[in-house]
């Protein structure tokens, strides 16, 4: 075998390795972080062409932090537990010196001045960014068509959407154009596309993690997360990212277990509550599924048992309400005058609404004149107030069911991803998002995993939930599926990782 | 839960300092009739009973933690302001606020 041949098949499987491995290695000096940065450097130029999953790619700025952590490991120091592993990074995330979007031109060409929390914990953890991931603009959709520069594709299959919000995010961790990446969840923005592009996405708890540096739409509900390729990597990213940071007050002060720890652990005894009306209204290929998971669940030793979210249902009415006041009012920020897109025009006022109609795109423009309205002088309470109040509802939903479970079990998704352009009616979108607002307005966690293929070969996804703060039975959980299904990592078809 | 009218489009628009002057009327009505739409959707609450029940704006109880008063590291007045459209003398530039000379 040549060189050049050896050379090749190792970097084959580079992309394959877990985060943890590709960490260590760099560490033992086995694996160039350089090498390893210019692997997924070369796959994106190659790749993320068809596949629009980067807004921003910061090649110079990667391969400068993947030499850095060479020279550390060369002159001896220890390195973090994420050392050279290259991460793309949602555009709402807020990365000093580097340019920060949210795929809308109010805020196209803005380089923040400070990194999120999040951001800083990945760079002391040793990681690499090597760019920043499209999304709908400002977080505001469910299959990232709604990029003002352009929407991205599903790897599975480019005339499908690869979900979203963080539609880039998945689809790069998918396709192996980064090893993993953050995105955010405001009402399923991390655990849908998963579960469209094949992959796994933890919503943690709200407060587990500091939202400092995200750029806010629903500041009741926004949590950023982790997608990776499987359980464990997303667990060893929640457990860099979580914790108390006291420039976000809504982050708790609690310890963060370990959660990669709870990859391997057994998880019997773990009661998993299914919500059997939210299966039954799933596509045939999705019910079957996870059917098939919950036949998995009872052979790892968990007990399955019925429960009801009697006011599930009344969450998308809920949280198109709640999610667009929230963002009606975050989004006054955007005026032109601090930061971000200014259209000049003869007096202040006129230059606020010529700068915002222009700089919003239309779903934007739409989410903030019905928060407006929700929230306006005689449509308070009718609104607003009432959706707040279905909201305990729903919360007490959860608290009634984790009585009698650990962790409840619904599809991610009530079908496999659907093709560009479905849903063009906005609130046909909306209703996709089903089953996974319920967790968001209740604050708790879930992630999304794959459960196997459905309908035309593309995957299913799965979501666990668990009470506040309870991610490390969730983890485990998933963890034991996932190896007791067998069908992890899923890799797209043609993006096997081959340089 | 009524439709809009295409009045209460113009006042949701300038309450939000968003501009429709410049949209056509077909666009502005196909605005008014989505905006409806999703509006007589949320009838959906009506069938929830929340009599006597305690409106959520936060998934959980917190309080409000004080920190000591204390200068703590914040980023440089020069790093924030250059990402302002315009500035002068360390201030933002902002258009004419009020009429008449200054």
């Amino acid at each position: 075998m040549s060189e050049a041949t050896k050379s090749a098949l190792s970097s084959v499987s580079w992309t394959e390795l877990s985060i943890a491995e590709q960490a260590a290695r760099v560490s033992r000096g086995e694996l160039s972080a350089v090498e390893l940065c210019r692997h997924y450097l070369t796959r994106i130029e190659r790749l993320d062409v068809a596949l629009r999953s980067f807004l921003h790619v910061d090649a110079e700025g990667a391969l400068a932090q993947a030499a850095a952590v060479d020279a550390a490991r060369a002159a001896g120091e220890a390195l973090g537990p994420l050392a050279g592993v290259p991460l793309s990074l949602k555009d709402n995330l807020c990365t000093r010196g580097l340019a920060t979007s949210c795929a809308s031109r109010i805020l196209e060409g803005y380089i923040p001045p400070y990194d999120a929390h999040v951001v800083e914990r990945l760079r002391e953890a040793g990681a690499v960014i090597l760019g920043k991931s499209n999304l709908d603009e400002f977080a505001m959709g469910s299959s990232t068509e709604n990029s003002a520069f352009g929407a991205s594709k599903n790897p599975w299959d480019p005339k499908r959407v690869p979900g979203g919000s963080s539609g880039g995010s998945a689809a790069a961790t998918a396709a192996r154009l980064a090893a993993a990446s953050l995105g955010s969840d405001t009402g399923g923005s991390v655990r849908q596309p998963a579960a469209y592009c094949g992959v796994t996405a933890i919503k943690p708890s709200y407060g587990r993690v500091s939202r400092y540096g995200l750029v806010a739409f629903a500041s009741s509900l926004d949590q950023v997360g982790p997608i990776a390729r499987d359980v464990a990597d997303a667990a060893t990213l929640l457990g860099v990212i979580a914790g108390h940071d006291r420039r976000d007050a809504t982050s708790v002060e609690r310890e963060v277990p370990d959660y990669a720890a709870e990859c391997g652990r057994d998880p019997k005894g773990l009661r998993v509550g299914v919500v059997r009306e939210a299966i039954e209204g799933c596509e045939a290929s999705v019910r079957a599924a996870i059917e098939t998971a919950m036949e998995a669940l009872s052979g790892l030793g968990c007990e399955l048992v019925e429960v009801e979210l009697p006011n599930a249902s009344h969450s998308i009415a809920a949280y198109y309400i709640i999610a667009p006041a929230e963002a009606s009012s975050n989004l006054a920020r955007f005026d032109g005058m601090r930061y971000g897109l200014r259209v000049a025009a003869d007096d202040l006022a006129a230059t606020y609404r010529k700068t915002r109609s222009q700089g919003f795109g239309a779903e934007v423009r739409r989410r903030i004149m019905l928060g407006t309205y929700a929230l306006s002088a005689g449509y308070f309470d009718a609104y607003y107030l009432k959706a707040q109040r279905v909201r305990t509802r729903i919360r007490q939903d959860f608290d009634a069911a984790f009585e009698r479970c650990d962790l409840l079990l619904t599809p991610t998704a009530p079908t496999v991803a659907f093709e560009s352009g479905a849903h063009a009616d906005p609130l046909s979108m909306y209703k996709q998002d089903i089953f996974t607002l319920p967790a968001s307005l209740a604050g708790v966690a879930a992630l999304s995993m794959p459960c196997g293929l459905g309908e035309a070969g593309l995957p299913v996804g799965l979501q666990l939930s668990a009470p506040a703060f309870e991610e490390a039975p969730m983890i485990r959980m998933a963890h034991a599926l996932e190896r007791q299904l067998g069908v992890l990592p899923l890799t797209p078809p043609g993006y096997g990782g081959e340089a | 839960m009524a439709a809009l009218t295409l009045d209460d489009v113009r006042h949701v628009a300038n309450l939000a300092a968003l501009e429709l002057d410049d949209r056509d009327p077909e666009e502005l009505e196909a605005l008014r009739a989505e905006l409806s739409a999703i509006l007589e959707f949320m009838a959906d609450l009506d069938a929830v009973d929340v009599t006597g029940v305690e409106p959520t704006a936060h998934p959980f109880p917190m309080a409000s933690p004080l920190r000591p008063d204390e200068v703590l590291d914040v980023v440089p007045r020069e790093r924030l302001m250059a990402a302002a459209p315009r500035t002068q003398d360390g201030a933002f530039a902002v258009p004419k606020v009020l009429e008449g000379d200054s």
